[in-house]
């Protein structure tokens, strides 16, 4: 085959090129490949997903210490889970995680300040009272945050967290509730990073697209973690042969 | 193009990463309508007069299904000129399978360029059906439709390729042009995935039956492997066989060798089929190419060229 040749007009195809070879190489180690070869997926999918959130977290930790900026939420964590573990999932996508997230953020905010507004005798702005008044500002922001998920299309479960600790009145300051959401942008900006680059995983920027999913499996959180038929099919030959 | 953009390019297509690879490809999707109409043939009970109605919503695919009717091969006495008589005499099978060809036949890019031969890429997929229809008929029987409407759509993701990653898949289609390698072998040895992997993809991405896109899946792929993911029953062994007959491009070679010893050893053809077997095939080309935009004559080098080769040199062992 002359292909492997270095002529002039071999150079000219990109394929050819160290570039290409050399990220060629690369692709073998990223998630994406590995797990289309892997006898058993499911366990990469976890160590990706515990190591791609390890260092989330630990990056968003150590920005909180070195900037002293309030940026540590108990949400973060389920959120790292899915954004990591079911990378491709519709949930996992930055619009339903920061959608999901500022609805949470607001209406736990909203349902607090009303239950202060009909019982302002009841402390509800402090996080350590829990009366009848209490059970009903969290349910109201548990009952419309879920309902606003689902109408919005933006389901992220850990952003129903994110509602109970706004309504539990533990964003005291702006700037708490300013910090939480920017560590929710954080976190999806480290999503795309480590999804793409690590997992080789086409991260959506924005929406996921529904038509994709099926290809990925314990990705995209389908039952059973299978991929799509024909996938399974090729990747069992692969390791036949 | 920035040096980001060049590595992002790259290792969409050196991972084999699909989604990426077509995201901003212009892939038209399944026209709503089309889909509606195969919902409606594959339910339990269609409903006549709603694919009636349906159908007439898509008057350039019922042409050509009514055109394929009345074509010579079908041989009626009278014309057909209505849509329920025309689903009625076809079979709701084969209304699917052309529904299908003919929707993606219209939803295809043309790359531009003169690589791509629209009329040569017809010809390959036409024949490689007809012949798949006709191997599955002995093979698998039951299956030729499902054969047919695989093999025809087995390579629809080479204009998709030609149009979008052209830098990357121009060098191997020239490369095919003037090696004796298959193309899925070539695409291997560059890219590490094939042609049939992102064909899949596409038509998965259509929402086709898994069974199809599993088929269109596995036709690059040699018959032991086939057989070994259990799907020697079915009609992928008669799709991948057709697979390998030579483009009317590059006729003869190692292609013709390889195709009747899978015939012999892979399907059990017997010397004295091959004949008429071919003939069929020819016969059903000549009545459908018309449809696929396909000059009636631009096959005849291919199919004097597998005559002369004549039958498999050995049968069955």
């Amino acid at each position: 085959m002359t292909g492997r040749e270095r002529s002039p007009a071999a150079t000219a195809v990109p394929q050819r090129g160290l570039l290409f070879r050399t990220i060629a190489l690369l692709t073998r180690f990223q998630l994406g490949s590995l797990s289309q070869s892997a006898a058993n997926p499911k366990l990469l999918a976890v160590c990706y997903a515990m190591l791609a959130g390890a260092v989330a977290l630990a990056t968003i930790t150590a920005a909180a210490l070195l900037t002293d900026l309030p940026l540590l939420f108990p949400p973060l964590a389920p959120s790292a889970f899915i954004l990591f573990y079911t990378p491709m999932a519709v949930a996992a996508s930055p619009r339903s995680v920061v959608m999901a997230h500022t609805v949470a953020v607001l209406v736990g905010l909203f349902a607090l300040q009303v239950g202060h507004l009909i019982y302002p005798a009841a402390g509800l702005l402090e996080p350590s009272a829990l009366d009848w008044p209490r059970v009903l500002v969290i349910a109201l922001a548990m009952g419309l945050t879920t309902a606003l998920m689902a109408a919005l299309e933006c389901d992220h479960p850990p952003a129903a967290a994110t509602a109970l600790i706004a309504a539990m009145g533990y964003l005291q300051e702006p700037a708490q509730t300013a910090g939480l959401l920017g560590a929710v942008l954080v976190l999806i900006l480290e999503a795309m990073f480590l999804n793409r680059v690590l997992g080789g995983l086409p991260y959506p920027g924005w929406r996921a697209d529904p038509r994709v999913l099926r290809a990925y499996g314990t990705l995209a959180g389908l039952p059973g973690g299978r991929g799509a038929h024909w996938q399974d099919m090729l990747a069992w030959i692969r390791r036949r042969d | 193009m920035g040096l980001l953009q060049t590595i992002r390019r790259h290792a969409a297509v050196a991972g084999g990463n699909f989604a990426s690879m077509f995201r901003e490809v212009a892939i038209p999707p399944l026209p709503a309508a089309v889909a509606r109409l195969l919902a409606e043939i594959q339910r339990p009970e269609p409903d006549m007069s709603r694919l009636e109605l349906m159908l007439a919503a898509e008057p350039e695919i019922t042409a050509r299904v009514i055109r394929t009717v009345n074509s010579a091969a079908s041989g009626l006495r009278r014309p057909v000129h209505g849509v329920r008589q025309a689903v009625t005499l076809l079979g709701l099978e084969r209304t699917r399978s052309l529904i299908l060809s003919y929707a993606v036949l219209e939803n295809l890019p043309a790359p531009a360029g003169g690589l791509f031969d629209h009329e040569a890429y017809w010809a390959d997929s036409l024949g490689r059906a007809l012949l798949a229809r006709t191997l599955a008929r002995r093979s698998a029987p039951g299956q030729e439709e499902e054969a047919f409407t695989a093999a025809l759509l087995a390579d629809v993701a080479l204009p998709v390729l030609l149009t979008a990653w052209q830098e990357y898949y121009t060098p191997v289609v020239e490369c095919w042009r003037n090696a004796p390698e298959r193309l899925s072998e070539l695409e291997q040895r560059d890219f590490g995935w094939d042609h049939a992997q992102a064909g899949a993809w596409i038509l998965q991405y259509w929402d086709f039956p898994d069974a199809l896109v599993e088929l269109v899946a596995a036709h690059t792929r040699e018959l032991p492997s086939i057989a070994a993911a259990g799907l020697a029953h079915t009609c992928a062994p008669a799709i991948a066989t057709a697979a390998l007959l030579p483009s009317v491009l590059k006729p003869g070679g190692e292609r013709v060798r390889r195709l009747l010893s899978a015939a012999s050893e892979g399907l059990g053809l017997a010397p004295e089929d091959w004949a008429p077997l071919l003939e069929e095939t020819r016969g059903a080309f000549a009545s459908v190419c018309s449809q696929f935009d396909v000059p009636r004559g631009r096959t005849d080098v291919l199919w004097q060229v597998l005559a002369a080769t004549g039958p498999p040199a050995e049968g069955p062992s």
